[in-house]
């Protein structure tokens, strides 16, 4: 996906703070998506995040002046739809998850190449497993693999420390890896069952 | 764990390393050669994010957020419109309800209110009438509804697809994800996809598309390129 540079998003907050609309869809052709990916990784409600997507770039078009370049634009515009999403989320349940739980027999596994192989050729079994993460740790893995955050800038945006962040990865990965492996040994059970 | 690898290696796995980082990768990769495999599995999970983020929707929104500018549109113009008093006709026809409101005005309150300005107030209070009708078609709860997410003004070149019947939806999805399309119209009544390819050559697109084996129809509609 095109990920744009400073000069380009500068130049089109300036047309859209001269009330220029064809600048501001522009805008939105490049991050909407990219802010849409991010939501819904993160809460798992694509209709909430369609519209928190809309009200993130609204506010947007409504005072661009807001985003004053003290990070990447896109790093304040995710925290922008974080932010309103967690508004609208409160506003349909109360938050409560188990975030940082910690599963033993998952330290020990190294990386192997059978991982490397299951993360390679099973799409499907990726993401979902990627959806039995928690909340938390899918916006980890989303905003360090995808948008190549550090763990510093993944701290400021969560309130969190480095470490805490460091942590949460570090498990994200290691319940990936045991969640394929665990898809694969019943796929093997299937098979043998059948021969 | 190393800290300063793992964070390096995520950031190859989106590609946003930058020269000296990437040195540094090749470096500590030279003395630590088992690192490799977590290089390798954490640049399949970013592809595998990649791949996936690929097959959402272009314009997330857009309708909602059309709707909002339009209103917004709407409601400064009738803001701008020039009050429509015809002093000519008005005094043809004697004093209109303007002229009768203006002269209340003057005989309860004790001050001039003229016809013109009593015209201001009136589109005023239209105006804002129309800005808090705008406001709150925006601000209603459309959770319920779906809107639809593709863009709506689809542009050539573009390619018409027509997928398999018994194409998962997941097949679709990493079919479009390969050659790098998105859906920006459709599916019509007879099942037709319209389908922007947004970097590369469209018949190459269109062939790979067809190699897959998972389309009954391909055309390349416009240029191609």
């Amino acid at each position: 996906m095109q990920k744009p540079g400073p000069a380009e998003i500068e130049a089109l907050l300036r047309r859209v703070a001269n009330r220029d609309q064809a600048a501001f869809r522009a805008l939105y052709e490049l991050f909407a998506r990219r802010v849409f990916a991010f939501l819904v990784h993160r809460f798992q409600n694509e209709s909430l995040a369609e519209e928190v997507v809309s009200d993130t770039l609204l506010h947007v078009w409504k005072s661009p002046e807001s985003f004053r370049g003290e990070s990447a634009f896109s790093t304040w515009l995710l925290g922008v739809a974080r932010f309103k999403m967690l508004e609208r989320m409160r506003q349909h349940k109360p938050a409560s998850e188990d975030v940082d739980e910690i599963d033993e027999n998952l330290l020990v596994a190294e990386t192997g190449p059978e991982d490397v192989a299951a993360m390679r050729e099973r799409s499907e079994g990726v993401r979902e497993c990627l959806e039995l993460l928690p909340a938390e740790q899918r916006e980890c893995i989303h905003l360090a693999y995808y948008e190549g955050w550090t763990l510093d800038e993944i701290g400021a945006q969560m309130s969190l420390k480095k470490e805490t962040i460091g942590t949460r990865l570090f498990y994200a990965r290691k319940k990936i890896q045991a969640c394929l492996a665990a898809l694969l040994a019943r796929e093997r059970g299937l098979v043998e069952g059948l021969t | 764990m190393n800290m300063q690898f793992d964070e390096i290696s995520r950031k190859a796995a989106a590609g946003t390393l930058s020269d000296e980082e990437r040195e540094w990768l090749a470096n500590h990769l030279r003395e630590h050669p088992e690192r490799r495999a977590d290089l390798e599995w954490d640049a399949a999970l970013g592809a595998r994010l990649e791949e996936k983020i690929a097959a959402l929707p272009a314009m997330p929104g857009w309708e909602r957020t059309e709707r909002a500018l339009q209103a917004e549109q709407a409601a400064s113009e009738a803001q701008a419109a020039p009050p429509a008093v015809s002093t000519k006709r008005a005094a043809k026809r004697g004093p209109g309800l303007l002229d009768r409101l203006s002269d209340w005005f003057a005989s309860s309150l004790g001050f001039a209110f003229d016809a013109q300005m009593a015209a201001v107030a009136l589109v005023l209070v239209q105006a804002g009438l129309i800005g808090v009708l705008a406001w709150q078609y925006e601000a209603r709860d459309d959770s319920a509804i779906r809107a639809g997410t593709a863009d709506p003004t689809p542009r050539g070149p573009l390619l018409r697809v027509s997928f398999r019947q018994d194409v998962r939806e997941s097949e679709l999805r990493r079919a479009l994800a390969d050659i790098g399309g998105e859906i920006v119209g459709g599916p019509g009544q007879i099942g037709v996809y319209m389908v922007r390819v947004r970097e590369g050559d469209l018949r190459a697109a269109a062939q790979r598309l067809r190699a897959g084996g998972t389309t009954e129809l391909v055309e390349v509609l416009g240029n191609g390129r």
